[in-house]
């Protein structure tokens, strides 16, 4: 207890609690915007960083990458265009509610899941961290791979409605990541010798193009038709209590998803948020709804990208493996002031571990508290007379595409994205599939020819390892469940039809 | 409204715009660097030191630009295409200089640059779990000649200068590993963690932040490193291979020679500032600074040195 | 959705079906180029190992999509309602907008290229108080550029005529 208090009073200082403050709302602002992630986030404070105090530093980072999470969800709900790829799940129920004038229950809900996720991922950290970190040295390249083929459940999960095409969409985005250069041996893969493509096609301008300019497109289309009058409600609404009724084992379980993934170095929180909301639509009670403005969706996908921020401290703690560019630079900053990352970490420097504890604490309330009053602006936005929003969703969306690599090609991803998309959404292909697509597909191919080359051309060891083999067995559990559902129920209809001949 | 006053205000309205251009001493606007990585990395953070010590050197603003994609060769390339005045430049590290361009075709080569000073240089080593068995080059050597084909050797990148340093490994000992490519170091990291790879080269700062989990049976470097003198150097066992990781300014070839020595001479300030020295010393890193022109030798001698081993594994286009 | 305007003549899933068979026909016969058979290859598993596999599914699923949109060609238009030409001008208008915007920021810069497409598409969109188009243009761009140049820090494409834009 005695450290816990060490650890507190290392952070109850002015110029510490402001760092907080200033780092998340910096960070809600970078995710709010389209495009800009919080990799810009750091760009901005890195000078400041290097010389101010080690604690400040850590908390103004730390607020960054708690902000930065949070942040996108507000754009998915708001304006259908996820500010970073962390919130595309998010879109899929919060724009829906918000389009149908409740964006400030939405904001509600998602800002209520993103404390919850938060503040459970620090318990996590506080209680689990060296069993964690170890445990997830048992994920090779072998078991990621296994993960990555899991993780493609969403797809299917999502694309219920138009099975098929949402597959297609799904492959696509598979496929389209493969442009640029190969990942594991870095030759040059379907970029007919043009240069500029060998950059690759990008997850953030495809995302970018896909969702905010083919809106932009698809409202073009729609101005000749009459719409509804839509009376939006401007502010943040709380969710009821009574609405968490039934709601709370998916709300436990999509932390534990979250946390469980973040603290795998290199997963990160979009595939997360997918795999908890896919889980959501799997079992939830309101599954029907999903997709439809159900807040179920919303609490699965920020709860559990959420709960990354704290569990992917895990490793970059105890292991000394930063799993994004945010935790990275903290990992530099702690080092330079003689902190050596590893296990030995949490019995030597525990006041320390205890000290980042509370800042992700306070990251988690101030991000809650900047939510809730940022609501009252966010929401107006959709008072804005529909050109001018969408002209500068447009302008900020490209601008934000252009910012992540400075790279000229990256425009001309986002563009032609945005007419793929505006094609595909009116011919009811959906968008979401080929988004987790292009998330997951550098994971698994990576995995996969990593395997190989570990097991020396193998794919049966790949059976030989028993996390590998339980995960491949619920993914085709999962998969064949509603055939098997099927077959019984044909077999019952089939029986009770003889029974009434006979 | 006096027509005098109008004028005044309008042309220093338009100086403020820089419409009109004084004609000034290079440099008279921002400079732009070029980092061809994301900002947060190891070369961003560097650039981004050295940045601001220099810049007060030139007496002008320095904007670091980051463009990144394709193994850096994207940011490497827009600065040879920049326009010969002065005003872009590129922090350039090993691997877009003298690596990528012997994999694959590239709009530019080492011939495509004025070089203006080296930046860092850092010593590279051999690590392996603190629990390893080995504890000496020969350790591993000798267990790789006695089980060939068995040992992983890790690499960050194929074709980075850690798989280089591999090659040269492997070319001067005979013995038989495997490279196992993985993304960036973090990951590679892991994979020696979870045990499915058994070493991999890594910089020197790395080590020493990771002293609590691995240990170096080499250090890549000809002379002992200061910053390290007791860890032994592969020429100490034997084998002598020198795989600095290291990147220095540049900008495209033809800049005016006032303006490519007013730069040098600005990040030669701009390294001996206390905030370059002390970052680098956080980094465990020796300040390296090296001339334009010894600079410009030290690159081709590496390029035709990394030529001769990416051909050897057959990786050269 | 019931909707008056005329349909597309021609089924747009059906269409978009046959443009991803083409593709990925395309795509598996370049991934037997040469070109790939020289590349260093890793256990086997050269750089088209993966997307061959992503293409064959892709082939198999958009040969789904075509039989299913043929045989079935009401199921899919249930979800959109056919375009209007007007609508589609509009659109097109847009997209060229676009376009051109982007080819623009790279020959006049990002501050002065915004200010005219933050002027033109509100207009496409047939917005008409050209006063607040115009304010709106202005201090919009000139906003983004401030906050990216000046405080995020990030260079953008100048013009030739400027220093700072």
């Amino acid at each position: 207890m005695d450290v816990a208090l060490l650890g507190l009073e290392q952070i109850l200082t002015w110029q510490t609690m402001l760092a907080v403050v200033l780092g998340t709302a910096l960070g809600v602002a970078v995710g709010v915007l389209p495009g800009l992630g919080s990799v810009v986030g750091i760009t901005m404070v890195l000078p400041f960083t290097l010389t101010m105090g080690q604690m400040p530093a850590v908390a103004v980072l730390l607020g960054i990458y708690c902000g930065s999470v949070y942040g996108g969800s507000i754009t998915a709900i708001i304006i259908n265009t996820p500010g970073t790829p962390q919130a595309a799940a998010t879109a899929l129920d919060g724009y829906p509610m918000a389009a149908r004038g409740e964006a400030d229950l939405a904001l509600g809900w998602a800002t209520t899941a993103s404390l919850i996720g938060g503040l459970f991922s620090v318990l996590v950290l506080m209680l689990a961290a060296p069993q964690l970190a170890a445990f997830s040295l048992n994920f090779t390249s072998v078991e990621y791979f296994a993960l990555g083929v899991f993780a493609l459940i969403c797809i299917a999960q999502v694309s219920q409605g138009s099975m098929l095409r949402g597959l297609l969409s799904g492959a696509m985005g598979m496929f389209v990541a493969t442009v640029g250069v190969d990942p594991v041996i870095g030759d040059m893969r379907f970029t007919f010798d043009s240069f500029a493509l060998s950059a690759g096609i990008s997850l953030i301008p495809a995302i970018v193009g896909l969702f905010a300019l083919s809106e932009m497109f698809v409202r073009i289309a729609e101005r000749y038709t009459p719409t509804v009058k839509v009376d939006f409600k401007v502010g943040f609404k709380m969710p009821p209590r009574s609405a968490w009724r039934g709601r709370l084992v998916l709300l436990l379980k999509s932390c534990l998803i979250g946390s469980f993934i973040g603290a795998l170095p290199g997963t990160g929180a979009a595939t997360s948020a997918f795999i908890s909301y896919s889980e959501a639509k799997r079992s939830s009670p309101n599954r029907a709804r999903i997709g439809k403005g159900e807040p179920d969706g919303i609490i699965a996908a920020e709860s559990a990208n959420n709960a990354v921020t704290g569990s992917a401290l895990v490793p970059t703690l105890a292991l000394g493996i930063p799993g994004d560019p945010v935790t990275a630079v903290m990992l530099g900053t702690l080092i330079v002031q003689g902190i050596t990352p590893g296990p030995r970490l949490f019995i030597e420097h525990l006041d320390v571990v205890y000290a980042i504890f509370f800042i992700l604490i306070a990251a988690n309330v101030a991000m809650f508290a900047i939510g809730a009053v940022g609501a009252q602006a966010f929401t107006r936005v959709l008072r804005v007379p529909e050109s001018l929003l969408m002209t500068a969703v447009v302008v900020i969306a490209l601008l934000g595409a252009y910012g992540v690599r400075g790279n000229s090609l990256d425009l001309v991803i986002a563009f032609a994205a945005g007419i793929v998309g505006f094609v595909m959404r009116r011919t009811g292909f959906p968008i979401a599939p080929m988004v987790i697509g292009m998330v997951l597909s550098p994971m698994i191919e990576n995995a996969l020819r990593q395997s190989l080359m570990l097991t020396r051309g193998s794919f049966w060891a790949f059976f030989e390892r028993p996390i590998t083999l339980a995960l491949f067995v619920v993914t085709a559990a999962i998969l064949l469940w509603p055939l098997v559902r099927w077959l019984l129920r044909a077999a019952k209809t089939h029986n009770d039809a003889q029974d009434r001949r006979t | 409204m006096n027509f005098r006053i109008f004028v005044a205000a309008a042309v220093s309205g338009l100086a403020v715009l820089g419409l009109v251009q004084p004609a000034n001493a290079f440099p008279d606007r921002p400079v732009t660097m070029v980092v061809p990585f994301s900002a947060g990395g190891g070369t961003d953070i560097t650039a981004r030191t050295l940045a601001g010590p220099m810049a007060e050197a030139l007496g002008s603003e320095l904007l670091v630009k980051n463009t990144a994609g394709a193994g850096g060769t994207i940011g490497t390339a827009e600065v040879a295409a920049a326009r010969t005045v002065g005003y872009t430049i590129g922090m350039m590290p090993v691997g877009p200089m003298t690596t990528q361009p012997h994999l694959r075709k590239l709009p530019y080569s080492p011939e495509s640059f004025d070089y203006i000073c080296l930046a860092y240089s850092a010593p590279s080593s051999i690590v392996v779990r603190k629990d390893s068995p080995f504890n000496s080059l020969a350790d591993m050597v000798d267990y790789a000649k006695a089980n060939p084909g068995k040992l992983n050797f890790g690499v960050q990148a194929i074709g980075s200068i850690p798989h280089v340093a591999g090659l040269g490994l492997v070319d001067a000992t005979g013995i038989d590993i495997a490279f196992i490519p993985f993304k960036g170091s973090a990951p590679t990291f892991k994979a020696m963690l979870d045990g499915s790879v058994d070493m991999f080269v890594a910089h020197i700062s790395f080590l020493t932040q990771n002293a609590d989990q691995v240990k170096s049976i080499a250090m890549l470097s000809d002379e002992p490193v200061s910053t390290a003198p007791d860890l032994p150097t592969a020429k100490q066992q034997g084998v002598p291979l020198n795989f600095p990781i290291w990147g220095g300014l540049v900008a495209p070839k033809g800049i005016p020679a006032e303006a490519r020595d007013t730069l040098e001479s600005a990040c030669e300030k701009g390294m001996n500032s206390k905030a370059f020295g002390d970052r680098m010393a956080d980094l465990r890193m020796p300040v390296t600074f090296m001339k334009g022109s010894d600079f410009e030798t030290f690159v081709q001698a590496e390029f035709a040195r990394n030529a001769k081993l990416l051909a050897k594994a057959g990786l050269s286009n | 959705m019931a909707s008056k305007t005329p349909r597309l003549p021609v089924n747009g899933t059906s269409l978009v079906a046959c443009v991803t068979l083409a593709a990925s026909t395309f795509m598996l016969w370049h991934t037997f180029d040469p070109a790939y058979d020289t590349a260093f290859a890793s256990a086997g598993r050269g750089p088209v190992f993966f997307p061959r596999i992503l293409l064959v599914i892709m082939l198999m699923l958009s040969a789904a999509v075509l039989a299913q949109s043929v045989t079935r060609p009401r199921v899919p238009e249930t979800e959109t309602a056919a375009l209007a030409w007007r609508a589609l001008l509009s659109v097109l208008l847009a997209a060229v907008a676009t376009g051109l915007y982007l080819y623009l920021i790279y020959v006049i810069g990002y501050l002065l290229a915004s200010i005219a497409f933050s002027f033109v598409l509100p207009v496409v969109f047939g917005y008409r108080r050209w006063v607040v188009t115009a304010t709106f243009a202005a201090v919009y761009a000139t906003a983004t550029w401030y906050v990216f140049e000046m405080i995020f820090r990030i260079v953008l494409p100048k013009s030739p005529w400027f220093i700072y834009f």
